[in-house]
């Protein structure tokens, strides 16, 4: 490993930076301050829409081949590639040879930067290559398959499009949410043609819900109901729309209507139960190329998966009747959810059931609950890091007039309704509250990133502690062999060895003139004879629950004759080892 | 094969008038080939292509439907047979019914009215890798035929199949005389075997295994078959994650996937009929209050009440046109079945069109009259193992495979394979021998050709008891200068309400649609120009609209008009001078 690393090293293009001579050459690491230039510049104080994002992706595959890949695995609804740019040093391997983070963003259309700290942890990752040293080793032992847009067509119409800032969460196959037999035919609309979808008020001296906050003129506040003799002077009538259909309701059959993140096969459950499910798991073109791609791909050890909003670093169960997840998963959840607080200051590490609401059929719950891999999903940007005192800030505009100088906010204007008559508008625009400002864009994209790196890290890496020989007089022998993991994360959870889900992993031990008598594992460190013996194939002694985290199995095995052999590991969520051993 | 193929051409050839065959066989895949390519010949069908299993096979549904009318206005019936390869004879009763519904059609006034009125779709075969082992050599009932699955988890797939040990052409069993063994022969029939009872002082003395090799050595028998997820077990309803044999995900199956989109594509489908090995006509179906209370997201089992006195009623009918007394089994989880009723609201009628009856009595007695009114007779089927007789009094029970053999001893049936020594190359001495494949499952071509005739009859009943709402004018009431006030009456005097109460529920069924045509310069004063129905009650259901019309000069051009995709159309004029 040593020497491919240098090799490695003389390879990186380090004459090629852009410095013009007057420059002081500066060669720290990126995150510092101090740092050089970068081969791939990109600003990461903005977001991107679909097109640029893939752009963007395309440019670091291009500047680092060898290092990153493509393949397209699936289009969405309405054609848009679906795809996985792959982080893998080939001179260590094939992908899929080894353990793999799957990263993915941007399931719920509106929830968009999630697809930047996709791009940021390619670019960080293939920056930082063969100059930071754990940089270089967690790309040369580890893979990333990074799909940075789960719902490109959501993501291309709220930037394109007129939108709030929570519409266009779903996908984009018409869908009869009325169920009048039309379809997405009453969304929306800008009736004011500024480009923003805000909120309807309409004056109704004396016969109103709300009233106008005293101190800002802006807020609107609901009054109280307990109280009979006040009235407020206005009444909200919803996201700026009309009743396109005819059927008196605004608004009711959008673009889409739907949502897929509740559409995997996990606690799965139907429409009526779950909103947004679907008529079966996986209905849609974008959820189902994924299902396959993870199912092909019984490599990945580790899910990351990026949403908007709220500061949250939250993992299943996504509903209370699952029960509990097992105990020693939950040790390897606990442990990368407490580090996650402390790299995200402003985001709680939460049960999805329990701290925010019931999600059947959410992707994270699926890749752990069906796939038994460990897996979190991140709800980006929170107020709390906009007012990290909230006491002190005055109100939800205090942010926005101080530090935009009010450019958020639409403020009320009026409007000739065609239902409601006059009616006024106004609100934050759809660029406000879910996704962070520009200024505080790259912070974000940083500490999720290295976020997922910890994660990355933290899969499992088996070595032989140790192998033995043991004469038992005559042609017989004992082996004993120590396999450790030396990483957080086992390399099976819990949850798959229970349920069964992929291979078992396999502990061999083979030579041409070797005959295996028996072998197991041993219960006892310093009794030797205190063995779970194999019932049948003891050469080949397959385990369910594989290696715990940052735990040692010891083998023993009686073997006949003499010469060469190997012992050796095998299983899905780690690279093989093996060791050569002989008997005199 | 041949001589089937050619009976059955000449069959549809010669067919003047609709007529019950005197016997039936079960089709295999070009057999059923030749009888779709036939019946696409007609003009009343419409075959289509719905894909292909996941070993390849063609998968395809038919549509009847006669040119008379507008036909997109008819309420459909789908049929669908052969969810699984030991049901593969099922196929060959719904393919009956096209031939018989096809011939009949403009000759037979009964079937001309019900192909008029009724669409007809039918998915004569689901499982067409499943069928195929009913063909093949040796015969073994093959249940899974999906993606293959490391069923004892040792890292192979596949490599432990079900075999034809000693060569006799039949999978069957193997009893081994072992001291873990909980099987004994049951005293009742030497042949039948039966799970020791310990409780009762029973000393098991046999293990009791699927015919063929542990070639994996891990003195587990036939553990692992290479195609062993079951397609009907792939449907997203209650479907059992973690489980190899109900695919990776619901929907996996291509056959599934399929199937899933023609039900969701075909919104005119009113009610479905399932011939396989659920049955909810016989027995009364588990309702939700026998299932009791549930928590939030958990897979409520059991039928809603007001959907079981429709389905009791269903059942009534039936049994009395089919006369048949195999209950089948309770919903099975991930079975189109399930998905059918709890997911998609569809009332969903699950035959299982025979099974071996276990109420023989030895030739002591004759009790015939006292037996016909006796308690329905749970007759499951498949193989021994399932079997768990439970003994109401201390006599030791015989167990059903021995009344199972009683029947089909005086019926003349040779279902069972003698157990013969054999030394098997892993186990030693054992005995193999048990019931032959399918003869538990299929009625043979006598019976078949009668269950299909009954069941014909069912089908052709179906017809008038699906919901087509009418609209009567009530009142058309001049108030004053040119008002008027509107009332009809949408009724339903079908058995079946417009929606079951699952499909209420689940929201997927189109609601009826009542549209106000209004000419130029009648205006609307009260009500809506357009009403969503969205349940009316069956056998009278009843529900009044009413509107308020202003008319300027004559109201010619106006009218109601009742649009549904699975409950008809109709409209009526309002004639105003
Ligand atoms: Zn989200």
């Amino acid at each position: 490993m040593q020497a491919l690393l240098c090799a490695l090293a003389l390879l990186l293009p380090q004459g090629e930076s852009q410095a013009t001579p007057d420059a002081p050459l500066q060669t720290g690491p990126d995150g510092l301050a101090l740092h050089r230039p970068k081969k791939v510049d990109i600003a990461f104080n903005r977001l991107y829409d679909d097109v640029e994002i893939y752009a963007l992706l395309d440019k670091i595959l291009a500047a680092y081949p060898k290092l990153v890949s493509m393949q397209v695995i699936g289009q969405s609804i309405e054609g848009r590639e679906l795809r996985v740019y792959t982080i893998n040093n080939p001179d260590t391997g094939i992908d899929t040879e080894k353990p793999a983070m799957w990263i993915d963003a941007n399931v719920h259309g509106n929830e968009i930067q999630g697809g930047e700290v996709a791009v940021y942890l390619v670019w960080y990752l293939m920056e930082n290559y063969g100059t930071t040293e754990r940089v270089t080793s967690l790309v040369d032992e580890f893979v990333f398959y990074v799909l940075p847009m789960v719902n490109p067509d959501g993501r291309h119409h709220w930037i394109h499009e007129v939108h709030s800032p929570h519409s266009s969460r779903t996908g984009y196959k018409p869908t009869d949410n009325d169920r009048d037999g039309a379809f997405d035919e009453d969304p929306a609309d800008d009736l004011d043609g500024d480009g923003n979808i805000t909120m309807m008020r309409k004056y109704a001296p004396g016969e109103g819900t709300h009233r106008i906050n005293q101190d800002d003129p802006r807020i609107m506040e609901r009054v109280p109901r307990d109280d009979r003799h006040l009235r407020g002077d206005w009444l909200m009538l919803g996201w700026e729309g009309v009743d396109n259909d005819g059927d008196g309701s605004i608004n009711e059959d959008g673009f889409g209507g739907y949502d897929m993140n509740r559409a995997w096969p996990a606690l799965w459950r139907p429409e009526f139960i779950q909103y947004g499910a679907g008529p079966y798991p996986l209905f849609w073109p974008e959820t189902r190329c994924i299902a396959d791609f993870l199912h092909e791909h019984s490599n990945v050890a580790a899910v990351q998966s990026f949403h908007n909003s709220g500061g949250m670093i939250l993992r299943g169960p996504g509903g209370e009747i699952f029960g509990k997840y097992p105990r020693k998963d939950l040790q390897v959840f606990d442990e990368l959810g407490r580090d996650g607080e402390l790299m995200l200051p402003f985001y709680d590490y939460m049960i999805i059931w329990k701290d925010l609401y019931s999600v059947f059929g959410g992707f994270v719950t699926w890749t752990y609950e069906g796939l038994g891999i460990i897996s979190f999903t991140n709800e980006l940007m929170t107020s709390a890091r906009l007012f990290p005192d909230k006491e002190k800030a005055p109100d939800s505009h205090w942010f926005d007039d101080n530090l935009h100088l009010g450019a958020g906010f639409v403020d009320w204007h009026p409007v000739n309704h065609p239902f409601y008559g006059e009616i006024e508008l106004g609100g934050f625009r759809k660029d406000v509250g879910r996704v962070p400002p520009s200024f505080l864009i790259e912070e974000m994209l940083h500490r999720n990133a290295l976020f997922c790196i910890k994660h990355a890290a933290a899969m499992p890496r088996v070595e032989i502690k140790s192998a033995l020989v043991t004469p038992l007089g005559g042609d017989l022998a004992a082996v004993d062999v120590i396999f450790e993991n030396l990483s957080l994360i086992p390399t099976r959870t819990a949850r798959a060895a229970q349920e069964g889900i992929g291979a078992a992993d396999c502990f061999t031990l083979e030579g041409p003139d070797i005959v295996v008598l028996a072998g197991g594992f041993r219960r006892d460190r310093w009794r030797p004879e205190r063995i779970d013996l194999a019932e049948h194939e003891p050469a080949r002694l397959l385990s369910e629950d594989g290696i715990g985290s940052r735990s040692q199995v010891r083998l023993r095995w009686i073997v006949r004759g003499s010469g060469p052999l190997t012992v050796g590991w095998s299983g899905q969520k780690a690279r093989d080892v093996q060791q050569a051993l002989a008997i005199p | 094969m041949l001589p089937v193929l050619i009976s059955l051409l000449a069959g549809l050839v010669c067919a003047s008038a609709p007529q019950a065959e005197e016997e039936l066989v079960v089709l295999d895949g070009a057999a059923l080939q030749a009888v779709l390519v036939e019946l696409g010949a007609s003009a009343l069908v419409e075959v289509s292509g719905l894909g292909r299993s996941r070993g390849g096979r063609a998968i395809q549904t038919l549509k009847l439907s006669s040119a008379v009318g507008d036909e997109t206005a008819r309420p459909a019936i789908l049929v669908v047979a052969g969810l699984d390869g030991p049901h593969a004879y099922t196929t060959s009763m719904a393919v009956s019914f096209l031939r018989q519904l096809v011939a009949g059609y403009g000759r037979d006034e009964r079937i001309t009215s019900f192909l008029d009125s009724t669409t007809v779709y039918c998915l004569p075969r689901l499982d067409v890798d499943g069928a195929a082992a009913r063909f093949a050599q040796p015969l073994a009932e093959v249940m899974g035929t999906g993606r293959g699955i490391d069923n004892d988890r040792d890292g192979l797939r596949g490599e432990d199949p079900p075999a034809d040990v000693n060569g006799d052409g039949w999978v069957t069993r193997m009893r081994v005389v072992d001291p873990e063994g909980e099987w004994i022969i049951d005293p009742a029939d030497p042949r039948a075997m039966k799970k020791a009872d310990r409780a009762a002082g029973e000393v098991g003395r046999f293990k009791n295994y699927g015919e063929g090799y542990d070639r994996d050595g891990d003195e587990r028998v036939a553990e692992d078959a290479p195609l062993d997820a079951v397609v009907n077990r792939n449907f997203p309803r209650n479907w059992t994650e973690n489980d190899g044999a109900a695919g990776r995900y619901p929907t996996d199956e291509p056959g599934v996937l399929a199937m899933c989109d023609f039900i969701l594509a075909h919104t005119d489908i009113a009610l479905v009929l399932a011939y396989g090995d659920e049955g909810n006509l016989v027995g009364k179906p588990e309702t939700q209050k026998d299932a009791g209370p549930s928590e939030r997201g958990s897979v409520v089992t059991g039928i809603f009440e007001e959907d079981a006195k429709v389905y009791a009623e269903l059942g009534k009918r039936y049994r009395k046109i089919t006369d048949n007394k195999s209950e089948g089994l309770g919903e099975q989880p991930g079975s189109l079945q399930g998905w059918l009723y709890h997911h998609r609201g569809l009332f969903t009628l699950n035959i299982s069109p025979w099974a071996v009856p276990l109420d023989a009595k030895a030739k002591t007695e004759e009790g015939g009259d006292e037996d016909e009114q006796g308690a329905l007779l749970k007759n499951s089927k498949t193989s021994a193992e399932q079997d768990d007789a439970e003994s109401q009094d201390d006599s030791p029970e015989a167990s059903d495979d021995s009344k199972r053999l009683l029947w089909l001893d005086q019926n003349g049936i040779e279902a069972h394979v003698p157990w013969t020594r054999f030394d098997h190359p892993e186990l030693g001495e054992v005995e193999i021998g048990g019931f032959k494949p399918y003869a538990l499952v299929e009625p043979g071509p006598a019976r078949l050709a009668k269950i299909t005739a009954v069941h014909f009859e069912h089908l052709l009943s179906l017809a008038e008891l699906l919901p087509r709402p009418s609209l009567n004018l009530i009142e058309l009431q001049d108030l004053d200068s040119g008002l008027f006030e509107v009332s009809v009456a949408l009724s339903n005097r079908a058995l079946l309400p417009l929606f079951s109460r699952a499909g209420e529920r689940s929201r997927t069924g189109s609601p009826v649609q009542v549209h106000l045509d209004l000419p130029q310069g009648a205006e609307l004063i009260a009500g809506s120009l357009r009403t969503l129905v969205h349940g009316l009650e069956g056998a009278g259901g009843r529900k009044e609209l009413r509107w308020l019309i202003r008319f300027s000069g004559a109201g010619s051009g106006a009218q109601i008009r009742l649009e549904s995709k699975h409950a008809g159309r109709t409209k009526v004029a309002l004639e105003v001078n």
